[in-house]
């Protein structure tokens, strides 16, 4: 509103800076969707000589999309699928209860057990691998999809989004039911779960994407071709002897794609408010 | 039969002593109110009979079993809380035929159940309703329903009228009469408006940091509070303190005032007291004390002056549109039978000894 009655000059500033802006953000995701419908011949001659054939092909080709779904990247897809998913249904279930947990109860070394939790999600990847990797054989499950899928599901950040919301739902919903005789785990079920949708769709999403976006664990965990991930599949265009460029664009584009599914699926949770009005 | 028993029943968190020994009888069908200021422990309490905090030590006994160690759930009380935590998703229906459905009760009977209590409630055009859908007063009704419907021993209710309006707040308040007199359940009603406890209550029980101060008829507790506590606490505008020492049948202040001495000066000539009397008790005389009127507040049917009387103020509440005008002398004098004595140390009421 105010913006209407500034120097038009400020504003084209304004707006000019922002326009560069978005143009950088989206100019490399442009220039990759475009990329993977050249032919393979023709993805890095334009670049040199920059102008209009640096973004548009001459030519529009789905040969890249061909050759990918002849080659194991549909299993690839069908992999991380499975294993996002199912990391999003336990992880949610386990991740709840815990969060639920440390908001509810009051039991003899819940802060240090919490502060343990939160130092969970503040530890880099790459510092646990080895020890978990040590782990996972023992227990038999190199190369399985319980490698990829159980040691995902609790997460620490997710513990700690539920904490926080769970906290925030007013203790007297809570204590009403239980004074009208229901159990913990029916007040879990019943009246902390179905408050929560907006904090279920976001861990839902970070789960799901922490699966979609994982590399470096199921290289190490799962080097079988049967148990490769989409990332894990995207990267091997890319060798010593040559590189693919093009089914690496493609298949790059197409994880993106589909990564975007799961947003638009749970996007209208994010608006959704349940908490209001019964508690004055 | 619903009767509850309290046997010295404590309650402290860490070092904090909230309840420091209560003992209560409610008889079966009374309505009690406990009331006190802030942090009196009256919460507390009906959070101790309510199972939702483990007392420290001391006897809850509820319709003749000892209920003490005993979850929420097995101790058959319903609870209408402060804010209603309504749950949000669930319809009106739903609310109210939740603790049914928990019982595992049939559908059939839930519904006859909900239906009933929203016509004693005047809900049945709400029931399909989300609790965000409803006003103030509506949801106060539904909370409320929600605890009819299980027809518990007993009724809790924990300042449930404090979030409405005032208007409204009179008006839920003669429906909680009118329902306690239709079910006939017992019921405990925790507020810190004693003209609420006034005029709900069967008997009124005084809490003051962790005790009971005094528990009794309303009308009994007003007219004879046992200590200053208590007669300062019910009744609005509140009685009426100064201080003096009794001398030849009255009481005589620092400053040399000589006020009225009341039927219990009597056996304690040269006491010193707290001479207490209500703003309704005094009225303008042609013999009596004076003081001198600092503000007229005319409040429709009453007019309330606030008098200086031995340098300290006294609120008068006269029953009629009297024309009084500030810095004007009054004299006045109080019934023999409404001044109250109070020992000055400890506050407790003085009677004439014989």
């Amino acid at each position: 509103m105010e913006a209407q009655f500034k120097n038009p000059h400020a504003l084209m500033l304004r707006y000019g800076l922002l326009s560069i802006l978005a143009f950088i953000v989206v100019c490399p995701l442009a220039w990759l969707a475009l990329a993977s419908l050249r032919p393979q011949s023709e993805i890095f001659q334009p670049v040199s000589e920059f102008g209009w054939s640096t973004f548009f092909p001459s030519r529009l080709t789905f040969d890249n999309y061909r050759a990918l779904w002849a080659s194991d990247f549909p299993l690839a897809v069908k992999n991380s699928t499975f294993v996002a998913v199912t990391t999003v249904i336990f992880g949610i279930v386990v991740n709840a209860l815990a969060g639920f947990a440390f908001a509810a109860f009051d039991f003899r070394g819940k802060n240090l057990l919490f502060l343990l939790v939160i130092a969970s999600f503040m530890m880099p990847f790459e510092a646990i691998v080895l020890p978990l990797y040590v782990m996972i054989r023992a227990f038999g499950w190199a190369n399985s999809y319980q490698a990829l899928i159980v040691p995902e599901i609790a997460n620490g950040m997710v513990i700690f989004l539920f904490r926080q919301f769970f906290a925030s739902i007013p203790r007297d919903f809570y204590e009403a039911a239980r004074v009208d005789g229901a159990s913990w785990l029916y007040i879990f079920t019943r009246i902390a779960m179905p408050l929560s949708w907006p904090t279920i769709a976001t861990s839902g999403l970070m789960l799901f994407l922490s699966q979609w976006d994982s590399f470096f664990w199921p290289v190490v965990a799962a080097s079988n071709p049967d148990y490769a991930v989409v990332q894990v599949a995207i990267a091997r265009n890319i060798n010593f002897e040559q590189s693919d460029w093009g089914g690496l664009f493609a298949s790059t584009n197409l994880a993106i794609l589909l990564g975007t599914i799961p947003f638009l699926l749970v996007q209208r949770f994010y608006v959704r408010t349940l908490i209001s009005g019964g508690i004055k | 039969m619903s009767t509850m028993n309290i046997e010295n029943l404590r309650k402290s968190f860490g070092e904090t002593e909230i309840l420091r020994g209560i003992d209560l009888d409610v008889g079966d069908g009374e309505f009690v109110a406990l009331v006190g200021p802030s942090g009196c422990g009256k919460s507390t309490l009906l959070r101790l009979i309510a199972g939702l905090e483990v007392a420290t030590s001391g006897r809850l006994v509820i319709g003749g079993r000892d209920v003490t160690a005993l979850p929420p759930k097995e101790r058959d009380v319903a609870m209408v809380f402060q804010n209603y935590a309504l749950y949000p998703h669930m319809t009106v229906r739903s609310n109210m035929g939740f603790s049914l459905k928990l019982r595992g009760a049939e559908k059939a009977e839930i519904e006859r159940k909900v239906t009933e209590a929203a016509d004693v409630l005047g809900l049945d055009t709400l029931l399909d309703r989300y609790p965000g859908q409803l006003s103030g007063g509506q949801r106060q009704r539904v909370a409320t329903g929600r605890a009819i419907v299980r027809d518990p021993k007993l009724f809790l209710f924990d300042e449930p009228l404090s979030n409405l309006d005032a208007k409204l707040r009179v008006q839920m308040r003669t429906e909680i009469k009118a329902l306690h007199q239709r079910l006939g359940n017992t019921m405990i009603y925790v507020t810190h408006d004693q003209i609420e406890a006034m005029t709900l209550a069967d008997r009124i029980v005084v809490m003051h940091s962790g005790r009971i101060e005094q528990e009794g008829a309303p009308l009994d507790l007003y007219d004879r509070p046992a200590n200053a506590f208590v007669g300062g606490f019910l009744g609005s505008p509140s009685m009426n303190f100064i201080k003096g020492h009794i001398r030849g049948g009255s009481v005589v202040t620092d400053d040399g005032s000589v006020l009225p001495g009341g039927e219990a000066v009597g056996g304690h000539e040269g006491r010193t007291v707290l001479w207490g009397a209500r703003p309704e008790s005094i009225v303008p005389a042609t013999e009596g004390f004076s003081g001198m009127i600092e503000v007229v507040e005319p409040t429709g049917p009453d007019t309330q002056l606030l008098v200086r009387v031995a340098g300290q103020p006294l609120v008068v509440l006269l029953r009629s549109r009297t024309p009084a005008t500030p810095g004007e002398k009054i004299t006045m004098t109080v019934s023999p039978s409404e001044i109250h004595l109070f020992d000055a140390d400890h506050g407790s009421r003085i009677e004439a000894k014989p």
